[in-house]
């Protein structure tokens, strides 16, 4: 039982994912629904593993979250100055960032797969707890934090308190998408060493399915984002030893992240923990209201 | 006085749509004043506050600050220049503790400093609040007072107080003003809005009157009611005189019936704890209370917005209780709500669609003229999108469904918040003449003036709980009493 | 330190229109542009094969399936009923169209093998987008969410079906079925592979779906659906059952138009990916590019479709390259949408002092 919960903890898969996951917290904390994630994952991935091929590892993980912050950017610029809605940009985005870390890919590719770095498993657990931790100080004892849920809550509110709610939107997705980063960075270098076109697609929406199974939450994400993941890497040896057609292996998935969701709002724990009401909100500042 | 004033408006210009809200509005305050600015719904002096505390951006004129020409585009940037804005529904995020709320105000982290810091102003306030709750737990008023607190912790130099005290009663009402006039007679800067003519006397320093955008009158300490009146309706004769129609009850069974209901709002705390009344057809009757009483979500719990926990809702003798809204709506049951924007119509379609869905069956052009002549409604155009409209004219708008069919049961929530004199004083008669063509009326309110004069009885709401009824031919004279009543349960 | 603020501002409605129009040729103009850089080609050439694009029949093939399927999101997203699984309930209709062509004896049927083909892939369409819209209503999951996830798992449906039980004796080991018969097959233009019939109607269901959402109590209540939720209960019309409405009728016609892909176009069931083709994906955008009014998102999907035959016609490299790079234009005119839509509806305010 526990050699099987360190191997999860330190599943290089399991990291990435966990690190996504908080990133998405942070970004949906503040109110805005953070379906352009799919896209942002795919094209990190391209870009870590076609930097890390050119430049090294190193370099490759500045250039990953550069990056990232850059599409994270052009998706907060469609949200807080444009008014758009969330919904709407995320799709139109993920359709470009797709199509962008194709290009990117096929561009600067250099062979099919690269040598995969190697860290052990206390180095990558560590990196995912301490990102937890991390995540849960900032949001809830920290002066930025306090600001970043009230966006979520009631943006309104907030704007009244003096609070820049597109300036913390803003700090919010780029915070959380050093984490998303990261975590690309770690699923092309760590655990996937090759890349082909659209590697990476799907995790997003898996990742923001967590993130609100865990009702937005980093201390419950963790537990939640761990069983899914015990549930993700075991199948494929499920594959192996009953002989399930892969494409059945490959839609538990998508299948067992709604479950999760529609368990967990089916209990009454949701109502009790404080979600961002004002998710995927148009705030405009002057809107009428009574 | 030759100081030199701490704040000028200069030649503010806003537009919404097609509507002119400010139409070059210029003042000035002083350190020490408090400024009176007066005017009736929908005359601009919102927009003004808005504005003045970086909320709305204007399309011309500026501001002075200290010699400073200016304008906020975000209230982030008014705070920095110590103007504060505490408005009627208190700016707090119900989600978090108090303590977060004011570290959020202060932009720090909550910390523990803050929280002996904090626990030590309140307590010189009188008031024993824990502020680790959230706010959500905290009554309107308690939630109105830390709203203040939290302004005059950072030591502004300007506070506008838009219309925050009004549905105080007279005891809260005081206390409130009385920190307020404490914090002028410190230097402080105040705007006092408000439609009241007798509460702008009593704290005006100078007093200021809007209509329509525009300034009317500035007059000083002294000036009679009667002045500021004018300036306010101009020639429009104002009177509102309404006679109680003798109770006239056509059936003795209750149209509508309320018994023990529980209500829980979105925090799962009850906010109608065990509510029961009566409403026979032809009677009007008033609940009134301090906002966030429960009042609202009685209402929303009849009209089916809102669960019902426990108890029974009855329509004409059949059980509604769990019915959807939608069912309530059809078998004669007509909720006007207080937010016209987000309720009471909808914002994307024409006036005359709207109206279309308020009404079971086809509504015919000369129907559809009839009734915006009727309310009065500007400008008279059908097709054109409700949005365009004022929020007063949405109002209105939103108020014809009353008119399409003589309704079994009405229930309204604050009808009348965003009306002018004119058009409140046609909406409440409007539901009177109803409760006299036989329908059972329940008005639900905040406002204690906007139900004392047609009710034929009234009930007190606090915390929840209806706690006494009034039953006089004369209300007016019980005045006193319903607000003692209001203030303590 | 200039002041810089967005405030709203009400275009009219041709002013609206004439300015959407306007950005959208621009971001031709500038994803042709870049085109030309990337690939080399002169502008003139890209010029030509713009042109050729708007004027090339082929359009045909993609309005039959964007038509219908956008139309039903306008009416989806009106009510404020984020369906993004037009995809999944797409490939969903065609495995319903194939299952009722290939292995029913209706199948053989003339006339009524497409016709039931076509109503079955309705149903399963909107089948498809049930869950959703129960999560929704009864567990408040957020539906946008959901939907996405469901279109993977279609796909995967589809690609196990077609490598499984339903892979054709014919097929040489190819992860497809068999041809379905003839009879069920909806008659081609001679020389294209769009049938005039299948247009037609769907040109009709626009217009229809126009007149019911402008013109019926419902369909306004509907609209009505994306402003308030209260106020279309308080005007007695229930909400939940207008949100499955919009729904299902979102469901219905994405299945319809991935019945048609198979009865017109493939006339056998493919991969998932390859069905669906991100169709349901790009119809999004048109319902919105067409402003959620059924009629707009004619010419919207029109627009649309010439972008995919004008994507094809820059593919020059590689497939992948050219993917990648009609991936990228789409998006980018997609955003382009957005921005549109931003510069009808507010204005910027910069003001020096």
């Amino acid at each position: 039982m526990l050699v099987e919960v360190v191997k999860i903890i330190s599943d290089p898969l399991v990291v990435a994912l966990v690190l996504w996951v908080l990133g998405d917290i942070f970004v949906e904390r503040s109110g805005v629904i953070n379906l352009a994630l799919d896209g942002i994952i795919t094209a990190a991935i391209a870009t870590a593993f076609v930097s890390t091929q050119n430049f090294g590892y190193l370099i490759s993980l500045l250039i990953t979250v550069t990056i990232t912050l850059a599409f994270a950017s052009l998706f907060m610029i469609f949200i807080n100055i444009l008014h758009a809605y969330h919904v709407l940009t995320g799709l139109a985005l993920n359709i470009l960032f797709y199509g962008l870390s194709a290009l990117i890919g096929l561009r600067f590719q250099q062979s099919p797969s690269i040598t995969t770095l190697n860290l052990n498993s206390l180095t990558l657990a560590s990196i995912s707890i301490l990102t937890v931790a991390l995540t849960w100080l900032i949001l809830y004892k920290t002066s930025i934090g306090t600001a970043i849920r009230a966006c979520g809550f009631n943006p309104r509110a907030a704007e009244h308190s003096g609070v820049k709610v597109w300036r913390i939107r803003f700090l919010a997705s780029v915070i959380g998408y050093i984490a998303v980063g990261i975590g690309s960075y770690i699923y092309a270098t760590v655990y996937r060493g090759g890349w082909s076109q659209y590697t990476g697609r799907g995790y997003g929406f898996l990742a923001i399915t967590l993130a609100m199974a865990s009702t937005w939450h980093p201390l419950l994400s963790y537990p939640i984002t761990l069983a899914f993941g015990y549930l993700y890497t075991s199948i494929y040896s499920l594959q192996l030893l009953y002989g399930i057609p892969p494409d059945v292996i490959n839609a538990i998935p998508y299948i067992a992240s709604i479950t999760i969701v529609t368990i967990v709002y089916s209990t009454p724990l949701h109502k009790k923990l404080a979600t961002p009401r004002a998710l995927g909100e148009v705030y405009f500042r002057e809107e009428r209201a009574a | 006085m030759m100081r030199k004033p701490f704040i000028e408006v200069v030649e503010i210009y806003k537009k919404f749509g097609d509507v002119i809200a400010l139409n070059g509005v210029s003042l000035e305050i002083y350190p020490g004043e408090i400024l009176a600015v007066l005017g009736e719904n929908g005359s601009g002096k919102s927009t003004l506050a808005k504005i003045l505390y970086g909320l709305y951006f204007p399309d011309k004129g500026y501001i002075k600050v200290d010699d400073v020409v200016t304008v906020f585009s975000s209230p982030a940037e008014a705070k920095n220049r110590g103007i504060f804005l505490v408005s009627q529904r208190p700016q707090l995020v119900d989600d978090m503790s108090v303590l977060e709320n004011v570290a959020l105000f202060l932009n720090i982290s909550p910390s523990r400093d803050l929280k002996k810091k904090l626990e030590v102003t309140l307590r010189d306030l009188g008031m024993a609040i824990d502020v680790d709750r959230g706010v959500y737990t905290l009554s309107y008023t308690e939630k109105q007072f830390i709203d203040l607190v939290k302004a005059l912790i950072t030591q502004p130099r300007l506070l506008i107080v838009d219309e925050a005290a009004t549905y105080l009663p007279r005891e809260l009402k005081i206390k409130f003003l009385d920190i307020i006039k404490k914090f002028a007679a410190r230097g402080g800067s105040v705007m006092y809005i408000t439609h009241k003519i007798l509460e702008a006397i009593e704290m005006g320093d100078r007093f200021i009157v809007l209509r329509k955008g525009d300034v009317v009158g500035v007059f000083e300490k002294g000036v009679d009611v009667t002045t500021i009146r004018r300036a306010m309706f101009g020639s429009e004769e104002y009177l509102t005189t309404f006679k109680r129609s003798p109770k006239k009850i056509t059936h003795e069974s209750f149209a509508l019936s309320v018994e023990n209901l529980i209500v829980y709002d979105e925090h799962g705390k009850p906010s109608v704890n065990d509510v029961s009344l009566n409403v026979r057809s032809g009677e009007l009757i008033s609940i009134v209370g301090i906002a966030g009483n429960g009042q609202k979500e009685l209402g929303e719990a009849i009209a089916g917005l809102r669960k019902a926990a426990r108890g029974r809702i009855m329509l004409n003798g059949n059980e509604i209780t769990h019915a959807p809204a939608s069912e309530r709506i059809k078998k004669g049951l007509i909720y006007v709500p207080e937010d016209p924007f987000r309720e009471g119509v909808a914002m994307g379609l024409t006036v005359a669609e709207n109206v279309k869905l308020f009404s079971q069956s086809k509504v015919s052009r000369e129907l559809l003229d009839a009734l915006i002549k009727k309310l009065d409604v500007n400008p008279s155009n059908p097709f054109i999108n409700v949005a365009k409209l004022s929020g007063g004219n949405i109002q209105k708008v939103s108020l014809a469904r009353l008119l399409l069919t003589t309704p079994k049961v009405v229930v309204a929530y604050s009808p009348t918040r965003m009306l002018d004199e004119r058009s409140k004083t046609l909406t409440l008669s409007i539901l009177q003449r109803l409760a006299e063509s036989g329908s059972a009326v329940l008005l639900l309110s905040e406002d204690i003036e906007e139900v004392l004069h047609i009710s034929t009885r009234l009930g007190v709401m606090v915390s929840g709980k209806i706690v006494r009824f009034f039953e006089t031919p004369d209300l007016e004279s019980c005045r006193e009493d319903i607000e003692k009543v209001m203030v303590h349960a | 330190m200039p002041k810089v603020a967005i405030v709203k501002r009400e275009l009219s409605k041709i002013a609206t229109a004439l300015a959407k129009v306007l950005v959208i040729l621009l971001g031709l103009l500038l994803a042709a542009t870049l085109t030309s850089i990337a690939t080399g080609n002169t502008l003139k050439l890209i010029s030509i094969t713009l042109f050729q694009s708007f004027t090339n029949l082929n359009v045909f093939v993609y309005i039959s399936t964007l038509l219908p399927t956008a139309v039903g999101l306008s009416l989806a997203f009106s009510a404020n009923a984020w369906n993004l699984g037009a995809e999944g309930q797409l490939v969903f209709g065609a495995i319903g169209a194939t299952f009722i062509a290939l292995f029913t004896p209706l199948g053989r049927q003339e006339i009524i093998a497409p016709i039931a083909a076509l109503i079955f892939a309705s149903f399963l369409g909107a089948l498809w987008a049930l869950p959703a819209a129960l999560l929704k209503m009864f567990r408040g999951i957020n539906e946008a969410l959901t939907t996405l996830l469901m279109n993977f798992i279609a796909y995967y449906v589809a690609n196990y079906l077609v490598k499984g039980p339903w892979r054709g004796r014919t097929v040489y080991g190819y992860p497809t079925t068999d041809m379905i018969p003839i009879e069920s097959r909806i008659p081609t233009a001679p020389g294209y592979s769009f049938s005039w019939y299948v247009v037609v109607a769907c040109i009709a269901i626009a217009v229809l779906l126009y007149l019911f959402l402008y013109r019926t109590r419902v369909g306004i209540a509907l609209r009505a659906l994306g402003s308030s939720i209260h106020f279309v209960e308080l005007s007695g019309l229930s909400s939940k059952k207008l949100f499955l409405i919009a729904f299902l009728i979102s469901g219905a016609l994405a299945g319809f138009a991935g019945g048609v892909k198979i009865l017109v176009y493939h006339k056998k069931l493919v991969e998932g990916p390859i069905v669906g083709g991100g169709y349901g994906f790009t119809s999004i955008m048109v319902s919105w590019l067409g402003g959620l009014n059924p009629l707009f998102v004619i010419p919207a999907s029109y627009y649309t479709a010439a972008l995919y035959i004008l994507s094809f016609g820059l593919q020059i490299g590689s497939a992948a390259v050219g993917d990648a790079l009609s991936s990228t234009i789409v998006g980018f005119l997609l955003a382009l949408i957005l921005l549109a839509d931003f510069l009808t509806r507010y204005r910027i305010v910069i003001r020096f002092r």
